[in-house]
């Protein structure tokens, strides 16, 4: 269900009831965007406290001109889930940058249940995950995902091709590929 | 682009396998959880400090009013008071004391000139004892120097009650200095008993004009009556009203020169707007103030113009939020044929906090629109402040990064109200704005939009 303009007004009014029902509609959205990038259960609860926070304080600065609040949401929620692997001293290690044999078969993602999909995703190391998620699920490009995860593009190429290469592996295994 | 289908979250329709109400309920308790009621505290303090102030002000303004007010009836009371009874048995006393020292001088022969110097001694106290009664009684001098002013006969002083003691003295040294005369002992003893005590009376009459010009002008212009005449035994009338216009003129336009300190509170506002190709980024106040202390001095100049130079200490927190508005694109479906995206404008927001030390000299010019009581006036001036980044806190992929030292000129215009309490002491209370205020970060610099509160206590000199 979308989150409608009468909550998000509400909310700006710092109203408890609106508040509450963007958090009912908004929680599993948010659940799953952290869920990509953190794994341990408990460090997921402060995450999700983060983004509401974040999210329900500056509030007025949603403009539903630009995106949906879910995406608007769901964007805060990964940033999170990055600040929160930076906290943690989560580095990455360098990589063989030499790009991996290009495959001509395509990730079918369409046709695998999303349960299916992130337990895969969980399989992952975690910095070829976080690579992976903000590239292939959430939409950034080499240079944002560098800038934000302090890497160089080149690296941040590298593993992305590993993960998929990863990724593949495994769900050969479930004969998906 | 156009092939790019939109298809929703992949995730869409899963259920979180988390205690959802656990975690409202930690979020509701968290102390940053923007809650209905939330007040800016420290904008109420400054208010109520503000409100505290101004009742002060109001209550000893009140209480000077009453008690200036009480003064002036308790004084009109002892003028007629004093009026009558110098006029009558004052004068009789002090002639018949005229009198016994004149008998005195008479009778005993210059060989007895110590005990006319010791009668002269206790005249003279008595002059004095009369002279401190002359002086609670302040508003009378300024009728007696009317009667002065239009009276050329020196015998016709006598009416004038306030002086009557000196002039008396003065009467009868000259009575008796005939009959002295032959013993210039005795006579010069109790010149320079006459000498000390117009001494005593100049000295106390510039160090009073100096401590309060308001309540000792009028009387140090009168006691400088006998101490002319003690000198040229003649008066020249004219010489008291000009020098009592003149003081009551430096009253009204008041000292040159002010000494003030004062704190104040800003509520500051910043803006910084950049755009670029698939990116927009914006910088606005979150919650934004400053607050601090100021000294300096304000120069008088002609036409109620002024020149105010000053020294401000400021604290300033910082909280800015910067969104970035950004094309990306999410992953719409995948296939064998592909992986297709559908691009979408992200809107991410970040937090950057920060605490910052400044020193602002200030360089004002204004105008005063009334020397009354209540003085309103507007300034205007620039100021420079050095500014030193104490500490931040900002997420590491913030686009605001406050460098750790800045400093830029700016211009201020304000506005306020100036209440003297007396005529040394003075507060005012003031609004002020700056513009082209700048505060410089890694990526761009921008511009702060203050409204400024103030108070400050003046001392004259």
């Amino acid at each position: 269900m979308a989150v409608d303009q009468h909550t998000i007004e509400g909310c700006k009014k710092h109203n408890l009831a609106a508040q509450r029902k963007l958090y009912n509609q908004c929680i599993d959205r948010v659940y799953f965007a952290i869920k990509r990038y953190v794994s341990d259960e408990h460090y997921i609860e402060n995450v999700i406290q983060d983004t509401f926070l974040k999210a329900l304080t500056n509030i007025d600065r949603y403009d539903p001109n630009k995106a949906k609040f879910e995406t608007w949401i769901s964007a805060i929620a990964v940033r999170e889930s990055i600040n929160h692997l930076r906290r943690k001293k989560f580095e990455f290690t360098p990589v063989d940058t030499a790009p991996l044999k290009a495959t001509d078969k395509n990730l079918a993602l369409e046709t695998m249940q999303a349960e299916y999909l992130l337990g895969e995703i969980e399989k992952l190391p975690n910095t070829h995950r976080s690579v992976f998620c903000l590239y292939e699920i959430d939409g950034y490009s080499h240079r944002e995902i560098g800038d934000m995860l302090g890497i160089s593009e080149s690296t941040s190429r590298s593993y992305l091709t590993r993960a998929k290469s990863l990724f593949r592996k495994n769900l050969s295994q479930l004969d998906y590929v | 682009m156009s092939s790019r289908q939109h298809k929703e979250n992949l995730f869409e329709g899963m259920k979180a396998p988390i205690d959802q109400e656990k975690i409202w309920a930690k979020l509701v308790e968290h102390p940053e959880f923007p809650h209905e009621k939330k007040k800016n505290r420290g904008f109420i303090w400054f208010f109520s400090g503000l409100a505290a102030i101004a009742l002060t002000a109001a209550l000893y303004l009140f209480n000077t009013t009453n008690s200036t007010n009480q003064i002036s009836k308790e004084n009109t009371t002892q003028q007629s008071e004093v009026a009558q009874t110098t006029t009558s048995s004052e004068y009789q006393t002090e002639k018949t004391n005229a009198e016994i020292i004149n008998s005195a001088a008479s009778t005993q022969q210059a060989e007895e000139a110590p005990e006319a110097i010791d009668i002269a001694s206790k005249m003279t106290t008595s002059t004095q004892r009369k002279t401190d009664s002359v002086k609670a009684a302040q508003p009378l001098h300024v009728d007696s120097q009317d009667k002065i002013e239009n009276s050329n006969d020196q015998n016709a002083d006598k009416t004038i009650s306030p002086i009557l003691p000196l002039l008396l003295e003065e009467t009868s040294q000259h009575q008796t200095s005939s009959e002295l005369m032959d013993r210039p002992t005795a006579y010069e003893g109790m010149q320079r008993e006459a000498d000390s005590i117009a001494t005593h009376f100049a000295k106390t009459t510039v160090v009073a004009t100096k401590r309060d010009h308001a309540l000792v002008t009028p009387l140090s212009t009168l006691y400088l009556v006998p101490l002319q005449l003690e000198e040229d035994t003649e008066y020249v009338p004219a010489s008291a009203p000009v020098i009592a216009l003149r003081e009551d003129k430096s009253q009204v336009i008041g000292p040159r020169f002010m000494a003030f300190a004062g704190s104040f509170y800003s509520q500051d506002r910043h803006n910084l707007s950049v755009s670029a190709d698939e990116m927009d980024i914006s910088i606005d106040s979150d919650d934004s103030y400053s607050y601090g202390a100021e000294l300096g001095g304000q120069y008088r100049l002609p036409k109620n113009l002024f020149v105010e130079a000053g020294l401000a200490y400021r604290k300033s927190s910082i909280s800015l939020v910067s969104r970035q508005s950004t094309v990306h694109y999410e992953l719409a479906a995948a296939n064998n044929a592909g992986i297709l995206f559908n691009s979408v404008r992200r809107v991410n927001e970040e937090n950057a906090n920060s605490s910052s030390t400044s020193f602002e000299p200030r360089l004002l010019i204004g105008k005063y629109f009334s020397m009354k009581n209540l003085q309103p006036f507007v300034a205007a001036g620039v100021g420079y402040h050095w500014t030193k980044v104490d500490n931040s806190n900002q997420s590491q992929q913030s686009a605001i990064d406050l460098e750790g030292k800045q400093s830029s000129h700016y211009y201020i215009a304000r506005g306020g109200l100036n209440l003297m309490l007396t005529p040394t002491f003075n507060f005012s209370t003031y609004i002020e704005t700056n513009l082209s205020r700048k505060y410089a970060s890694t990526t761009d610099t921008y511009t702060v939009y203050p409204v400024q509160l103030g108070v400050r206590f003046g001392y004259s000199f």
